[in-house]
């Protein structure tokens, strides 16, 4: 817990691990949405076209 | 060795596999925030910010790890034609082009307080910048075909030129300039670092690596549907 | 061998023919050149300082904008296929079409860079160390570059695609090449920075013979 406290009393670099640790929680939790909408979006279409084989067969 | 290999057993092991992953990518993050933030000392050198060093040094090395794997999928694909290797190398690409991504940010970002700059052309900044660009050809190349297959393919030709050519271009960079500090962490048997930091950072590499698997898996289940949508199209048609 | 010989004779015939994109090739390059050196103003000594560094940098864009004639218009008339179908291998067509390349794109550029050069300094002092180094560099550019040419074929492309996929692969021949000149300046010969590229040379020659065989083959089935 001191190691924390030494950090957040740290005025110079708290910033800079901030905008670090943010910028990638940004990016990575950005490409873990984008795959899960990509992914619907997909099976959603995917979905549509069985049913429409299923309806012409 | 190809019992997976089939699509569609593959898409029932990674169904179950799945949440487990996820489930440890979140265990294993939690543990390395803890501890990076909570249980390790500040760097008598750099100070608080030797702390980005546990985001930045694991995606690195996943950054690298991403596009082996990325290479000898596509040497499996050109050898033995499997279309579930195309399609693990092209749902890797734009995973690895992120945590490349993340890796220069990160690493610009601790830059700034310990030499003074944002940016230098320095060996290792470099050589990652042309790794982000031989992934964005792959991701550009593989799409630009209007028959997919054609783009698997030359994708993964480029994908195996780009990793015989790696070494190399590191190196030259290396040979170019040099500022950047020796590698963290050479060898398991005498790492220069405490182990008090090599904890945190041992629990991030493991956590984004599952985090990288359980984004891969889904990735590759939205590239299966992506293909059956394609067979559909080309049988109406 | 035969075959070689017929096909090299073929590709020369047919560039002689399209003798005007091999002057527009040299015109880039020597106005591209000339806008670069005049960018950095009157400061002569500055530029002899850079000059190396320019011509290979203007090198390295003229040829990738050189490059697309060759495989494109020979894929999009058909005669790629044809060729393939009279009973030449596609390792003899790349082969012909490398030895063309390298014949009208860079060795008029590697005879006018010390033109250029003496139009700014008079006689460089190292034009030796930067012929030699274009020479043993070049095949291997050219090489890279119809490597890319060739994954590009039937792809919806643009003159971005194909520099972003070369480029990474151009960076340690353009470092090791740019440096023999560096060293030469300091006073050594660079037979170390000569033999790395003839290094580059063998190791791209397998990599696009290999890999642009595939493709080509896939193309023409």
């Amino acid at each position: 817990m001191e190691y924390f406290i030494g950090l957040l009393n740290n005025k110079v670099h708290l910033k800079y691990v901030c905008l670090a640790y943010f910028i990638s929680f940004f990016l990575i939790s950005g490409l873990v949405l984008l795959s899960k909408i990509r992914t619907k979006r997909f099976e959603k279409e995917h979905k549509r076209f069985e049913n429409k084989n299923e309806g012409q067969t | 060795m190809f019992r997976f290999s089939n699509p569609k057993k593959f898409q029932e092991l990674s169904d179950n596999v799945y949440p487990w992953m996820n489930f440890l990518a979140f265990i294993f993050i939690l543990i390395g925030l803890y501890y990076s933030f909570f249980n390790s000392p500040p760097d008598y050198l750099q100070g608080e910010t030797v702390r980005i060093m546990y985001i930045h040094v694991p995606s690195a090395w996943l950054s690298l790890m991403i596009y082996s794997s990325m290479g000898i999928c596509s040497i499996i694909s050109l050898i033995w034609k499997h279309t579930l290797a195309d399609i693990i190398s092209r749902s890797c690409a734009p995973i690895g082009a992120s945590f490349t991504l993340v890796t220069l940010i990160t690493g610009s970002i601790w830059g700034k307080p310990t030499w003074g700059t944002w940016w230098v052309w320095d060996a290792r900044l470099t050589s990652e910048l042309i790794l982000l660009f031989i992934y964005l050809g792959h991701i550009i190349l593989s799409n630009a075909f209007d028959d997919f297959r054609k783009g698997d393919k030359n994708a993964a030709i480029l994908a195996i030129v780009g990793l015989i050519n790696l070494p190399i271009i590191k190196w030259s960079v290396d040979w170019w300039n040099t500022l950047h500090q020796p590698a963290s962490l050479t060898k398991f048997g005498a790492p220069s670092i405490d182990s008090v930091m090599l904890f945190p950072l041992i629990f991030m590499a493991l956590g984004l690596t599952f985090l990288f698997v359980s984004i891969l898996l889904d990735r590759i289940k939205g590239e299966i549907y992506l293909r059956k949508i394609e067979l559909f199209k080309q049988e109406i048609d | 061998m035969m075959n070689l010989f017929l096909l090299i004779n073929r590709e020369f015939k047919l560039s002689i023919k399209n003798f005007k994109s091999a002057l527009f090739n040299i015109f880039f390059f020597v106005i591209s050149s000339f806008i670069f050196f005049l960018s950095f103003g009157s400061e002569f000594e500055a530029i002899i300082e850079f000059s190396h560094g320019i011509i290979w940098s203007v090198l390295l864009f003229s040829l990738i904008f050189s490059v697309d004639q060759f495989y494109d218009s020979d894929f999009k008339d058909g005669s790629l296929k044809e060729l393939k179908i009279l009973g030449y291998s596609s390792v003899e067509i790349i082969i012909s079409k490398l030895f063309t390349m390298w014949f009208f794109i860079a060795l008029p550029i590697i005879i006018i860079a010390p033109l250029i050069l003496y139009s700014f300094f008079g006689v460089y002092p190292y034009n030796k160390t930067l012929i030699i180094s274009l020479f043993l560099a070049s095949p291997s550019l050219i090489l890279l570059a119809s490597l890319g040419e060739i994954l590009l074929i039937r792809a919806r492309k643009n003159k971005i695609m194909l520099m972003l996929i070369i480029i990474p692969f151009y960076i340690p021949i353009l470092i090791f090449g740019v440096s023999a000149v560096d060293v030469a300046k300091l006073g050594f010969i660079p037979d170390k920075n000569f033999i790395i590229l003839v290094g580059f040379f063998m190791i791209t020659l397998p990599l696009t013979l290999v890999f642009g065989k595939l493709c080509i083959d896939q193309i023409c089935e």
